[in-house]
């Protein structure tokens, strides 16, 4: 299957800006630094299907979710892209979701599980777990994990036909035990999940829109309407990142949208690198016979918005 | 759907005086013998969608209610860009031929009318370049039976153009590569022949899913019933329609309804089942797709459509993994000729058997040996 994940590096953009509600391009800036070494379209012969994205600043390591793979990826600019651990694949189909780095070094990763089994995959010194306890039905594409470490899930069930009833949930583990609390409900295909201390965000790919929960009170709120949504990458900033379709829009806490960038097929991961200003783009072919590509964009983020 | 396959023809007709019979058959005998290419003739793309190769989708060809019926007025077909595609962006991509409609497996009786298939789909420029949608018509129309010879005469008199030899493999139609511009006129009169709304007997359709977040696609049919159409059976699922959609994890095809035949063939379709399964069962999905891909053995009239069109992928992809060489295999179709190397049987996302991804070629390994099977139906019933 074997379509190949290629890695490429974008031209710079900047920081964001400007009212209104309707999205819009921002203006360019050079980068606050120079680009990493890392050769521009220069294709990876590997399989693909990457879609979730997690930084790692402690050891400034990329984890990737690769469903044709099956595998938690990792890339560095010294190792470049590779298995890191290798996923078991379910006879419905294997399509993993978010990922979180816990403070312990495991990674949590959704498995959606097209409604027969769906869960969370921990996978620690190459060891995977699939979490028990947790509802099958459930459809989970986006994971985030507060400063605090506390957990939570974006999820739906339904769908192929039928209406998305989409939540979020915080996820308690013990063990090889999970259990997920519903904090909002209400939602349609709700697919990204970032959380600050104050809020937990989710994006809906039902209703264009992205969701503000309150912390604590899980009041939920519209932030704001946006042409496409995917997963949800947070900046140092404040603001949000999602994808969802051929732009990048950026959205800030008080729900303003404009246009990072545009140009690609399917923007679905997204993570920020801060001290290296960069952001990692999944970029997902929508074109039969295209490769998926893993794309870099230096972005220069003001910490603290 | 068929994964069958064609034949072409050009000019011609059954009326035609004696005279011009006799040159006819005079002519066969200057005539080199026919190949892949003058009987499965895939197109390339245009330059410009706006100056077809051969023909873009206009109500002389098909009827818009039955397309309408079929694509449409269902809404649920459509490219994952989002774009919306329209009638008029359909074009020819490919031309088959073949001596019957494959009703029965084995040889098409002798008195029996021929078909003719056009597949169509909708063309969009990306970056500077044409591309196809992952959507695609497939329009039959019968070939009354005493008109079948003079298009075989046709169609002798058209090969080799282009420098193809008569065991060139299948690909891009070299004389239509080479902007042929009398090919393309002798085969667009072909088409202009018998492709016409009011003779058109099937319909199908094989496209995206156009709400689906990752890779799904559609099969469905529309079959004449007297100045109507009703929908097409497909055999085995009891079903007008199938979905496909591929996942993850050693390929993944999460199709609904699905039939097991031939036996195995579901666990063909489940990368992980496939892996966990013992060999015994492991050989017999291998086995499946080697059948399904052997045209004396399984046609459009037993056939769901998944079974071909998956056919191709998984057939290379289970025997890499298993080990298992289909070619070993008693289903297995023996046949010298071949296909230039394609997308078809490298990458899970293509289903197109005869046709297009984005802009690469994608023919499978069941258009090869069907377009073999009709030469050497022609070659047996109208000599070499």
């Amino acid at each position: 299957m074997r379509w190949l994940l290629a890695i490429a590096i974008c031209g710079c953009a900047t920081p964001p800006s400007g009212p209104g509600g309707a999205a819009r391009p921002e203006a360019p800036r050079a980068a606050a630094q120079p680009a990493p070494a890392v050769p521009a379209d220069a294709p990876i012969a590997r399989p693909g299907g990457a879609n979730a994205l997690w930084w790692d600043a402690a050891s400034s390591t990329l984890y990737l979710t690769d469903s044709n793979a099956s595998a938690l990826m990792t890339w560095s600019d010294a190792g470049g892209l590779h298995v890191e651990t290798e996923l078991p694949a379910e006879p419905a189909g294997v399509s993993l979701g978010g990922i979180v780095r816990r403070g312990d070094g495991t990674a949590l990763i959704a498995s959606f599980g097209f409604g027969t089994q769906g869960g969370l995959l921990a996978v620690a010194r190459g060891e995977v777990t699939a979490l028990t306890g947790l509802d099958p039905a459930r459809r989970r594409v986006g994971l985030a994990q507060d400063a605090a470490g506390t957990i939570y899930s974006a999820y739906f069930v339904g769908g192929r036909g039928k209406p998305p009833a989409g939540g979020v949930a915080v996820v308690s583990i013990a063990g090889a035990a999970a259990t997920e609390t519903e904090i909002a409900s209400g939602f349609h295909k709700a697919v990204g999940v970032v959380a600050t201390p104050a809020a937990v965000f989710v994006s809906d790919q039902t209703d264009h829109a992205i969701f503000r929960i309150a912390v604590p009170g899980y009041a939920v709120s519209q932030l704001a309407s946006v042409p496409a949504v995917d997963l949800l990458a947070l900046l140092p900033d404040g603001d949000l990142l999602t994808g969802g379709g051929p732009a990048i829009s950026r959205i800030t806490p008080r729900g303003e949208v404009t246009t990072l960038r545009g140009g690609f097929e399917q923007v679905r991961g997204l993570a920020y690198d801060a001290a290296g200003q960069r952001l990692f783009i999944v970029d997902h072919s929508l074109t039969v016979g295209l490769p998926d590509k893993l794309r870099i964009l230096h972005l220069a983020v003001r910490a603290g918005g | 759907m068929r994964c069958a396959v064609l034949v072409l023809l050009v000019a011609c007709g059954a009326g035609a005086p004696a005279a011009d019979r006799t040159g006819a058959v005079a002519d066969r005998r200057r005539a080199p013998a026919l190949g892949m290419n003058d009987v499965s003739v895939l197109l390339p793309l245009p330059r410009e969608p706006g100056a077809p190769v051969l023909a873009r989708l206009d109500e002389t060809l098909i009827d818009r209610r039955w397309y309408d019926a079929l694509v449409g007025a269902r809404g649920d077909i459509g490219p994952r860009t989002g774009a919306a595609i329209a009638f008029e962006d359909f074009q020819v991509v490919a031309v088959r031929f073949d001596l019957c409609d494959r009703a029965a497996i084995g040889a098409c009786p002798q008195d029996a009318a021929g078909r003719l298939r056009l597949v169509l789909q909708p063309l969009y420029v990306r970056d500077g370049a044409t591309f196809a949608h992952d959507v695609a018509l497939h329009a039959f129309y019968p070939i009354p039976v005493d008109e079948v010879g003079a298009v075989v005469e046709g169609l002798r008199r058209l090969a080799g153009r282009g420098g193809a030899a008569a065991g060139a493999p299948l690909g891009v139609s070299p004389a239509a590569a080479a902007g042929d511009a009398a090919y393309l006129g002798a085969l667009r009169a072909l088409v202009g022949r018998h492709a016409r709304a009011a003779e058109l007997v099937r319909l199908t359709v094989i496209g995206q899913v156009a709400s689906a977040a990752a890779f799904a696609w559609i099969f469905r049919g529309l079959d004449r019933e007297g100045d109507g159409f009703v929908a097409m059976m497909i055999p085995g699922v009891a079903a007008a329609q199938q979905t496909v959609q591929l996942a993850g994890g050693d390929t993944v095809y999460r199709s609904e309804p699905i039939a097991d035949v031939p036996a195995g063939f579901a666990l063909a379709t489940n990368g992980p089942r496939f892996a966990a399964a013992p060999p015994d069962q492991r050989a017999a999905a291998v086995a499946a797709l080697a059948e399904l891909q052997n045209p004396t053995l399984h046609d459009t009239v037993d056939t769901q459509c998944i079974g071909c069109h998956l056919a191709g992928f998984l057939t290379a992809r289970r025997a890499a993994t298993s080990g298992i060489d289909p070619a070993s295999l008693p289903g297995w179709f023996a046949t010298r000729a071949a296909a230039v190397p394609t997308i078809a049987r490298q990458d899970a996302r293509v289903v197109r058997a005869f046709g297009w991804a984005g802009n690469t070629p994608a023919i499978s390994q069941r258009v090869v040996n069907d377009t073999a099977e009709v030469l050497s139906e022609i070659a047996a019933r109208f000599g070499p």
